[in-house]
């Protein structure tokens, strides 16, 4: 049992381990989660450090432990996948045919697989996920300017398909004594 | 002489010709943004009606160049009247605004600006006119190349009917600047450094005899002062530019105006930054140079009263690894770099012809009119 009350007058979310308490309201975390969850939340050291909660009866854990070789499926399975995110580009999708595979491949029918452990697995992969620096995809394999060159004909079929309407010719301005010619026939 | 040129600058597209009549260089300048429009049934009556330059795409209208600044202008409200719903109006686009063309970001954009600029240099007078455009040099303190903004342009007015030159910017302005060295064995011409401060890049090369040995650009320039004076005076960027552009004196700062204190730490960070970067890569060329050297500066930066003093005592205060000759401002800042890109493609011309008339002089048979044959 892991109980905890809202003392504000709002509801709060512990996110990393999707928990809601209304406002005022007591609920016992470890019916949402399971308790190394509980310990590992950040949302909730931070929000009974800022005292919106507090924690009302905190006794021993009424769930059973997983046994330590499904924890280490849990864990290998983390690590493999956190290993090398950027190599394999990974998306949500792409994570969750991975976990479904290992899944079914290491854990056999008969195992208790605890929820809980699965979830926090995956929270953990989602956050690895976001740290990967998405926004410089791979530049693709050939010359740039081989490749600007096909850039530049996907604008040009772009602009084939823009009409101009009125056409203005800005004023000309004149300068004087530049001495163009001369320079033109220097720089021979 | 059938030659031009094109500056594609950040904020403003500048075309050089040569008027035949004066054999003097003339310059037609064209806004670099658009604005889009709504899209309802009478929009292109109105804009025809108004005769505001735009572009159609689809259902939706593009108001091009200068137009788009007008109205941007027009319809912007400073300030709030509680009393009036207020409808907001669309972005300015530029998308050159950090200093090149980037296809992966903006293509529909891109498609728009090469509209703007096929307005403005039209067809080439002669078949395989040259005309000669610059390219920024490759950024020092920002991940982008100028190959697809170089590629783009030149696969653009090549399909406009021109034969196409590149040349970096700064390079432009010693071919319109001329600075001149003075060697062992006497005047070199054409040798010399040369900063541009545009609006998105300031672009700095130096030369000896035509030849660039360092081309580079760095991204803090024009837009990178406003930017930041906006930020730390408090106000608008929009409204910033415009103070910068008509009341800003380097030479009369006020330093209990916010708006002038923030802009002339702004202009001296700018060019340290620009001259500190230029020492680096000075150190590192193989040749050490040490004949004085002149410094020509140019670029719509460059023109706010007062800057060639500031940069002579940013200079002053500077520990440089060059010798320094003589400091100046381009005889025409803001035209400098087309009327560089015009001279290079005048030169182009002049190679052509002589060749071509050295070829006649060589195979004097092919001129010839071939002799009737009687039978």
């Amino acid at each position: 049992m892991y109980v905890v009350r809202n003392l504000t007058k709002h509801t709060i979310i512990l996110s990393d381990i999707r928990a809601e308490i209304g406002p005022g309201k007591m609920l016992d975390l470890e019916k949402v989660a399971h308790r190394e969850a509980i310990e590992r939340s950040a949302d909730l050291r931070a929000a009974k450090k800022s005292s919106r909660l507090r924690l009302i009866g905190n006794d021993v854990a009424s769930k059973p432990k997983l046994k330590p070789a499904e924890t280490s499926v849990i864990n290998q399975i983390t690590e493999r996948i956190i290993e090398k995110p950027s190599e394999n580009n990974l998306d949500e999708e792409k994570l969750e045919a991975i976990m479904r595979k290992i899944l079914s491949e290491q854990i056999q029918p008969s195992a208790a697989v605890n929820t809980d452990q699965i979830l926090d697995a995956v929270i953990a992969l989602k956050k690895q996920l976001a740290t990967t620096d998405k926004s410089s995809p791979d530049m693709p394999n050939i010359d740039p300017t081989q490749f600007a060159d096909l850039q530049s004909k996907a604008v040009e079929k772009l602009s084939e398909t823009i009409e101009t309407g009125v056409k203005k010719t800005p004023k000309k301005v004149k300068l004087k004594n530049t001495k163009s010619s001369d320079l033109a026939n220097e720089l021979d | 002489m059938c030659a031009c040129s094109l500056d594609v600058g950040t904020m403003f597209l500048v075309k050089g010709e040569l008027d035949p009549a004066s054999d003097e260089p003339e310059f037609t300048v064209e806004r670099n943004c658009f604005l889009q429009s709504a899209s309802t049934d009478d929009t292109e009556a109105t804009l025809k009606e108004n005769n505001w330059s735009y572009a159609k795409h689809g259902d939706n209208f593009y108001i091009l160049g200068e137009d788009s600044i007008k109205l941007k202008n027009l319809l912007t409200i400073s300030g709030k009247d509680e009393n009036i719903v207020v409808t907001k109006i669309g972005e300015l686009r530029r998308p050159m605004q950090h200093g090149i063309l980037n296809t992966g970001e903006e293509k529909l954009s891109v498609a728009i600006i090469q509209k703007l600029i096929a307005n403005l240099v039209g067809s080439p007078r002669l078949p395989n006119e040259v005309i000669c455009f610059c390219a920024p040099g490759d950024p020092v303190d920002r991940d982008l190349t100028v190959i697809f903004h170089r590629t783009m342009l030149t696969n653009f007015l090549k399909s406009l009917g021109y034969q196409v030159e590149c040349i970096p910017e700064a390079l432009a302005i010693i071919f319109s600047q001329r600075p001149v060295a003075e060697d062992a064995d006497g005047e070199a011409p054409f040798s010399g450094i040369a900063f541009s401060f545009g609006s998105g890049m300031c672009n700095v090369c130096f030369a000896f005899k035509k030849m660039p040995l360092i081309n580079f650009s760095v991204a803090q320039s024009g837009d990178f002062i406003d930017r930041e004076s906006a930020k730390v005076a408090g106000v608008d960027v929009a409204a910033m530019t415009r103070y910068k552009e008509n009341n800003f004196d380097l030479d009369k700062v006020d330093y209990s105006d916010m708006r002038q204190a923030a802009l002339d730490i702004f202009y001296q960070n700018m060019i340290e930054n620009a001259l500190n970067n230029f020492s680096e890569k000075f150190n590192q060329l193989d040749n050490q140079i040490d004949v004085p050297l002149e410094i020509v500066v140019a670029g719509g930066t460059a023109s706010v009263p007062g800057f060639l003093s500031k940069f002579k005592s940013v200079l002053s205060g500077l520990d440089l690894p060059f010798k320094i000759k003589d400091v100046r401002l381009a005889d025409d800042p803001f035209y400098a770099v087309s009327h560089g890109c015009l001279i290079k493609a005048m030169s182009i011309e002049n190679k052509s012809k002589t060749s071509k008339s050295e070829n006649a002089a060589k195979n004097p048979e092919e001129k010839r009119t071939p002799k009737t044959k009687l039978i």
